[in-house]
């Protein structure tokens, strides 16, 4: 085809675009396609075979009890047991729009977590997908009444299918740990030197090392073979600084091909000249500064 | 072909039970749970306004697509567990006029820049 017939196709498709914009659509059954991915992941993920359906989300609040933040020792418990309760909750929630839409599995959720000092918010929010053709590689009995969860992008969903792989589910874990007081001897000790203050130290460590066991556990809980596309939020609570908070989540893959298929990626190696950035400004001479022509 | 960008606005008043008050301020009022619980209402009343916010946004639609959907979501709490909670739903509104157009799986590729 030549080029000037391809630009008639183009206006002509244009043409028939605005003319269904003149006219009302016929009136339908069927449930409109609502999603968050842009329309670059929209077209990447039919090209995949997968189309999106729907926008779902979960949402939880659950309590987390009054004096858990008070100074103490170790990891804390309650805190850590109402984030995974309220996750759960959320993903719950999140599996039954899915379901209720018939997808597959639920592709670009956002995760919000808000840790408060009563209550620990979750929302999940992302596109219900499914097959065209309605052939899961799980099987589709098995993929609707378990849809997959994951915060993948659509680029990342159609290069993990290529490579033979399917996304399970999410896997978080969380943990909460209290750094202990210094001893006023310590504390004085410190009080005239830069130094590592160490029970900071020790206890991010121990809120790192549970959180990751957790997410990796609940990886293996829901048959996952690996973790990817893994986030991580660390730091001390805002309303009580003497506690430190460890969050890790990501997306639990299995392999669902007999073996890993390579995708060979080609190597891309742009000609263009740098872009060169310049005040505009410049172009006008010295003379007509502060008097010249706008 | 894009058709407009459309939002939908959808708003949910929580009147909190005394059991939902005790569980977001963290007291163990009466028969309240020791441990942590799901707090129900507030966790509902989240639901219900993103739900509501996308059956407005589904009148507008008329049968068409939305894509590129944003939820913002905003709450204001009066007392513990009483909230306004206001939720935003835009995106753009895309109607099909003809069947899709297999597009060509990209190659993957690495930029050497």
């Amino acid at each position: 085809m030549s080029d000037g017939n391809a630009a008639a196709d183009v206006r002509a498709e244009m043409l028939r675009g605005a003319h269904a914009l003149a006219v009302a659509p016929p009136p339908s059954k069927e449930r409109g396609i609502t999603s968050d991915l842009s329309v670059d992941e929209a077209l990447l993920l039919h090209a995949a075979g997968w189309e999106p359906l729907d926008l779902v989300c979960g949402v939880a609040v659950v309590s987390v009890p009054t004096g858990v933040w008070n100074w103490g020792m170790g990891a804390i418990s309650l805190a850590s047991d109402a984030h995974d309760a309220a996750v759960e909750q959320a993903s719950r929630a999140l599996h039954g729009e899915c379901s209720k839409v018939h997808g597959h599995g639920v592709v670009g959720v956002r995760v919000e977590v808000a840790v408060r000092t009563h209550h620990i918010d979750v929302e999940l929010v992302g596109t219900a997908v499914r097959p065209i053709s309605g052939r899961d590689p799980r099987g589709s009995d098995a993929a609707q009444a378990m849809p997959f969860v994951s915060d993948f992008s659509a680029r990342d969903f159609t290069l993990l299918l290529r490579a033979g792989w399917m996304p399970l589910g999410l896997a978080f874990g969380a943990s909460f740990v209290y750094a202990p007081r210094r001893t006023a001897g310590t504390a004085m000790r410190q009080k005239t030197q830069n130094v590592e203050l160490t029970n900071y130290t020790q206890a991010m460590y121990a809120a790192r090392e549970s959180a990751m066991e957790k997410m990796q556990r609940s990886a293996l809980d829901a048959g996952g073979q690996g973790v990817v596309e893994v986030k991580v939020t660390e730091g001390p609570m805002t309303f009580a600084r003497h506690a430190v908070g460890f969050t890790a989540w990501g997306t639990a893959v299995a392999l669902v091909a007999e073996s890993h298929r390579f995708v060979r990626p080609e190597i891309v190696l742009p000609l263009d000249d740098a872009l060169i950035a310049f005040e505009a400004e410049s172009l006008r001479g010295a003379g007509s500064k502060g008097g010249g022509m706008r | 072909m894009p058709v407009a960008v459309v939002a939908a606005l959808a708003s949910v008043r929580v009147w909190a039970f005394c059991m939902t008050e005790y569980l977001m301020e963290g007291t163990l009022g009466w028969g309240a749970p020791t441990g942590p619980a799901h707090v129900e209402q507030v966790s509902k009343a989240h639901m219900a306004v993103r739900q509501l916010a996308r059956k407005h946004v589904r009148q507008q639609l008329a049968g068409d697509e939305l894509h590129g959907a944003t939820i913002d979501v905003a709450a204001r709490e009066l007392s513990q567990g009483d909230e306004v909670i206001d939720c935003t739903l835009r995106g753009n509104r895309v109607r099909r006029f003809k069947d899709f157009d297999p597009v060509a799986l990209p190659r993957p590729t690495v930029r050497l820049a």
